[in-house]
Formats: C-alpha cells, sequence, structure tokens
C-alpha cells in the first residue's frame, strides 16, 4: 500500500515534468517561429526601402545632372555626386540582405551595374558639357543611352520589389498565421497543464484523504479495541459477581438438597409407613377405606421416588467430587447387588466384557450404571426376560459420528444394549431430558430423571451418552468417557 | 442368653415408635433405651450402666448430631468397642462413607414399610448379638 503509493507519487512528477517540459518547449519554438516571420517581414521590407531610395537617389542625381545642364549652376553637381554614392551604398545593402535568395542576388549585381552604367553615362554627359567640347548630337546619344540604363536599372528594381512583394506577402501571411496561433498553441498547452495539475492534485488528494481515512480506521479500530477491552472488563467483572451470586445459590441448593433429602422425606416417610400400618394392622377396614389407603401409599411412594431422583440428579451436578480410580467390574458388582432385588423378580440376565479400570467420580458412575440397568430391566418387554449386554472398547475420536464437540483422542466406548420394548428413533435426544417420560405412569414406574442424570454425570466426566432404540426390541445406550491417560489405556 | 440392652438414639418420638414397636415384635425380652440427641446418648453411657450391646445412631438431630456423638463415641475408650448402627433418613452414599470412616459398623436407611424394618432389624441382632 505504502509502495504503491511512493511509486504513484513518482509517476505523477515524472509525467507533470515531461508535460511542463514539452510545452515549455513548444511554446519557445512558436515563440521563435512568431520572432522569424517578423524579422522576415522586416526583412523584406527593408530590401523595399533600400531599393526605392536607391531609384529616388538615381532620380536625384539625374534631377542634379538636368540642372547643372540647364543653369550651369555646380551646386547641382555637388547633390549629383551624394546621390551617386548613397544609390550605391542602398544597393550594395540589398545585396547584402538578399544573400540567401540567389534570384534577388542576380538581379541586384544587374541592377548595381546598371547604376554604375547611368552615372558614367550621367559623368560623361557632365563632363562632356564642362569642356564645352561637346555637340548636341553627342549630348542627345549620351543622354540617351543614360536614359536606356536608367530605365533598365528602374525596371530590375520594380522586379526586385515586385520579388520581395511576392515574398513578403508569403511571410506576412506566415507572420499573421504564427501571430494568431501561437497564443491559440501557448493558451491550450497552459489549459492542458492546468487540468493536469489540477487531475493529479484531485487525485493525489483523494489518495492522501484515503490514507488519512485509513489512520483514521486505525485510530478507530484502536478506540473499538478499548471500548471491547472495557466491555470485556465489565462483563468479567459482571460474570465474577454473577459467579458468586451463583456460588451463593449452588450453597443454598445444596441446603435446600439437605432439607430435601432429609426433612421432605421425612413426613412422606411417616404418611406412607402409618398408612402402611393401618392396612396391616386393620382387618376390619372396608374394601373401600383400604383401596383409599392404598393409594394414598402409592401416591406418597411416587412422591418419595420422585424427591429421591432430584436428589440425585442434584447430587450428578455436584463436580467437586474426588476422582478416583475405579474397577467397572467391581462396581458392575456392587450395582448389580443393589438391584439384585429386581434382577430376581424380572429374571434378568447381565452380560459384561472385560470392564477396565478407569479414573472416575466413583459414586456418580455407581449412579449411571445403576440407572442404565434400572432402566433396561424396568422397561423390559412382557414375559420377554431381559438381556443386558455391556461391552467396553476404546475408540478413536474419528469414529465417533455424531454432532458434539469432542476434545480428546481417544473415549471409551461402553455399550449396554438391551431386549427390551425400545423407542422410535425420534425420542433418542428427548429421553435424556429432565421430566420427560414416553409412557403413562400406570404403564411404567419412573420419574423421568434417570436418565437426564446419567447425562449430567457424562457431562461432568466430559463425555457423552446416547441411545438409539429399536421400537419393541431394544435399546441400545453408548457412552463415551475420555481416555485421560495412557495408563487407563494399557490397563484395558 | 445373656440379657442385651439396645440405645436408641433418635429425637423423632414416631421413628423411636416405629423401632420400638418392630424390636418388640421381634424380641419382647430386648430391654431398648431411648436417648433423644447425641448429649443425652453419651450423657446415658456415662451414666446409666450396664452398657448396652448396640447403639442405633440418627445422624440429623439437635443439641449434638449424629456425626459427632459417633466420634465421642468411639474416643471414650468403654465404649469404643460397641458396635454402632446409623439408623437415618438420609441414602446419601456420602453420609455411609463418613460414618464408615468414623466407626460405624452398619449404615441403616429408615424405610417407611414397616416389615422390612422388622426384617431389617432382626437380621442385625442376628449378627451382633448371637
Amino acid at each position: 500500500m505504502k509502495k504503491q503509493h511512493i511509486l504513484f507519487l513518482d509517476f505523477l512528477f515524472v509525467t507533470i515534468l515531461v508535460f511542463l517540459l514539452g510545452f515549455s518547449y513548444l511554446s519557445y519554438e512558436r515563440i521563435e517561429k512568431l520572432k522569424s516571420a517578423s524579422a522576415l517581414v522586416n526583412h523584406s521590407n527593408e530590401v523595399k526601402l533600400n531599393l526605392n531610395r536607391a531609384l529616388i537617389f538615381m532620380l536625384d542625381a539625374e534631377t542634379g545632372q538636368r540642372g547643372y545642364l540647364l543653369t550651369h549652376d555646380s551646386s547641382f553637381l555637388g547633390e549629383y555626386r551624394n546621390a551617386f554614392f548613397n544609390a550605391g551604398k542602398n544597393v550594395s545593402r540589398v545585396i547584402s540582405l538578399t544573400a540567401d535568395n540567389a534570384g534577388q542576388q542576380q538581379r541586384g549585381r544587374e541592377l548595381q551595374l546598371m547604376i554604375n552604367q547611368r552615372f558614367v553615362a550621367l559623368n560623361a554627359s557632365t563632363s562632356y558639357y564642362n569642356e564645352r567640347k561637346h555637340s548636341e548630337a553627342n549630348l542627345s546619344q549620351l543622354l540617351l543611352k543614360g536614359k536606356k540604363a536608367m530605365d533598365k536599372a528602374r525596371t530590375i528594381a520594380n522586379e526586385m520589389i515586385l520579388a520581395e512583394d511576392v515574398l513578403l506577402q508569403e511571410r506576412t501571411k506566415e507572420k499573421n498565421d504564427a501571430n494568431t496561433l501561437t497564443p491559440i498553441v501557448i493558451l491550450c498547452f497552459s489549459v492542458f497543464a492546468i487540468i493536469f495539475v489540477v487531475a493529479a492534485y484531485i487525485r493525489l488528494r483523494k489518495e492522501t484523504h484515503l490514507r488519512m481515512f485509513a489512520q483514521d480506521g486505525e485510530a478507530s479500530s484502536r478506540e473499538m479495541n478499548l471500548l471491547l477491552e472495557s466491555k470485556v472488563n465489565e462483563r468479567t467483572r459482571e460474570l465474577q459477581e454473577k459467579n458468586i451470586a451463583l456460588e451463593q445459590m449452588n450453597d443454598e441448593l445444596i441446603s435446600f438438597n439437605y432439607v430435601a433429602s432429609h426433612d421432605l422425606q421425612e413426613p412422606l416417610r411417616k404418611i406412607h409407613a402409618f398408612t402402611y400400618r393401618i392396612l396391616d394392622t386393620d382387618k376390619n377396614l372396608s374394601k373401600t377405606t383400604q383401596d383409599y389407603f392404598s393409594r394414598i401409599t402409592a401416591a406418597v411412594s411416587r412422591m418419595q421416588n420422585l424427591l429421591e431422583a432430584l436428589i440425585n440428579y442434584s447430587r450428578a451436578s455436584n463436580t467437586d467430587e474426588d476422582y478416583v480410580k475405579t474397577d467397572l467390574n467391581q462396581l458392575l458388582e456392587e450395582v448389580k447387588t443393589d438391584i439384585n432385588e429386581s434382577i430376581e423378580e424380572k429374571k434378568a440376565v447381565i452380560t459384561n466384557d472385560l470392564l477396565p479400570t478407569v479414573n472416575v467420580i466413583s459414586l456418580q458412575f455407581h449412579q449411571l450404571f445403576l440407572n442404565l440397568l434400572a432402566n433396561s430391566i424396568k422397561y423390559s418387554r412382557p414375559d420377554v426376560a431381559p438381556q443386558i449386554k455391556i461391552s467396553a472398547a476404546i475408540t478413536d475420536v474419528a469414529d465417533i459420528k455424531k454432532d458434539v464437540s469432542l476434545h480428546y483422542a481417544k473415549y471409551w466406548k461402553f455399550t449396554f444394549e438391551d431386549n427390551g420394548i425400545g423407542f422410535g428413533p425420534q425420542y433418542e435426544d428427548k429421553i435424556f431430558e429432565l421430566f420427560q417420560r414416553l409412557h403413562a405412569k400406570t404403564e411404567f414406574e419412573g420419574t423421568g430423571i434417570g436418565l437426564a442424570i446419567c447425562r449430567k454425570i457424562l457431562q461432568n466426566h466430559n463425555g457423552y451418552i446416547f441411545a438409539e432404540g429399536r421400537p419393541e426390541s431394544g435399546a441400545t445406550f453408548i457412552v463415551y468417557l475420555p481416555v485421560v491417560n495412557i495408563k487407563d489405556y494399557e490397563e484395558a | 442368653m445373656k440379657k442385651h440392652k439396645i440405645l436408641l438414639v433418635d429425637d423423632d418420638t414416631d421413628d423411636q415408635f416405629f423401632f420400638l414397636d418392630a424390636i418388640n415384635s421381634i424380641n419382647e425380652s430386648l430391654q431398648c433405651e431411648v436417648a433423644n440427641n447425641g448429649v443425652e446418648a453419651i450423657d446415658h453411657l456415662q451414666k446409666i450402666p450396664p452398657p448396652p450391646s448396640l447403639i442405633f445412631l440418627d445422624l440429623n438431630m439437635p443439641m449434638m448430631n449424629g456425626y459427632e456423638c459417633l466420634e465421642r463415641i468411639k474416643k471414650l475408650e468403654k465404649f469404643s468397642q460397641i458396635p454402632v448402627i446409623i439408623f437415618t433418613t438420609s441414602n446419601n452414599p456420602k453420609d455411609r462413607e463418613l460414618t464408615k470412616k468414623l466407626g460405624a459398623k452398619i449404615f441403616l436407611t429408615k424405610t417407611s414399610d414397616f416389615r422390612q424394618l422388622q426384617f431389617q432389624l432382626s437380621e442385625i441382632l442376628k449378627l451382633e448379638l448371637n
């Protein structure tokens, strides 16, 4: 940008310089032409003037001679000699002036010759008269000879004047042309020069303006940056404040959890326990009363389950817990023990690959396995014993064809495959949302929280959980857990 | 058969009622004493002999909670060997871990199912009282 600008300035300067030099030269040439045209006109005029003078001096000489011949007064002779001298001088001048014109030179010399002849004749007649030995006949002959020379001289002079007139005409025309053309040409050049300079100025100004604007832009972007920075700082401060508020809220939530887990559970448990005791001990209750009490215990049970699930969910949100090396085989056995009752009841068969030892929040992974297994057992097909197959493998990040941001090179892939009622593919995401249930409460008991907890747990571990459903033939839950350190890999 | 004494430390009268009901239904000859909080429990241990064979301890109580009470008991040389069974509403695995670390032998989450309570208590008694 800068280099280009400098190149442009150089180009502009050179162009203007060349143009002005050319303009100066052409103007100079025009003026020189005008000057030479004027000089030539003057030259022709001078030639004509000298010729006329020569003729006049010749006439003067003749007049002097005639006066002398008539009066014999010698004062006429003085003028006559001067005239002879001056006429010769004028013709010499004409010859020197017409050095560039061969025709005029020739005629000039002829004229000189004639003038000399004429004066020879004049001299002869005059001296003849002085000596008093002239005869009338001799005198007339001499005078006639003089007249002939005079006529010839006049003819030559007139020819020369005519030639000079032709030249003068040409030269005057040339001069006039130069006279009219030169100012026009100079004016044109001046106008061009002015236009050129103005154009250059405009261009330069535009360029400079652009550059200044660019600098302004830089300045304003700097201002922008400052503004952004202050905005960011402000936001950071706001965020920090919000973080503090959030932490406080979190603390409150924890104490709420405690209240929920203990104080809210407490009365429910008692309602449940006493209703149960009534049903158990008093055998005299009417069928209707028994039904009512059953409904109360069922409702209370649901409420208890819901509360417990909520507690688990908020517990799963807690990421402060310690990561410990956890043998998932052992963890799976513990989970199986926890749900032993329902496994036996439904005659569920759980098979698994050899599972790795991974670095996880153990309690949360316990919850994860528990929820997934309980889920598969709960949503089994009637009269079909649940079969759950757990497999584990390390997968490359490139092989995970999911629209999520994956930040690790390798992931553990745990697959929980069952043969239950499954679900339509349209529910693959929905089932992980909080309180989303695909079935009526009367069909399957559930809180709509279990799988949300699973997702939360995987989020805590920078992992993912996906589901694939096949209606009426089963569901597969796929858990991706980042392989964080290579030891996990070796132990696999 | 040696006559056993059981100490229940719980501030909740309903739970005391259920507990006593269940224990009596299992073995009427068992002597069952009740303390309403940790302070009363320590007081009872130190003032009213003989020492109990088993202690059932609630966690959430006024004056002195179950954790502190457990710590105190484990520090009293005379009573530190008595098996302590945590008897609480909580089913929080953290509580389970913490109390185990403090020396509790069994963690029992209170149930609303009376029959289940009876079953659990009888199993524990069988196990702990020979």
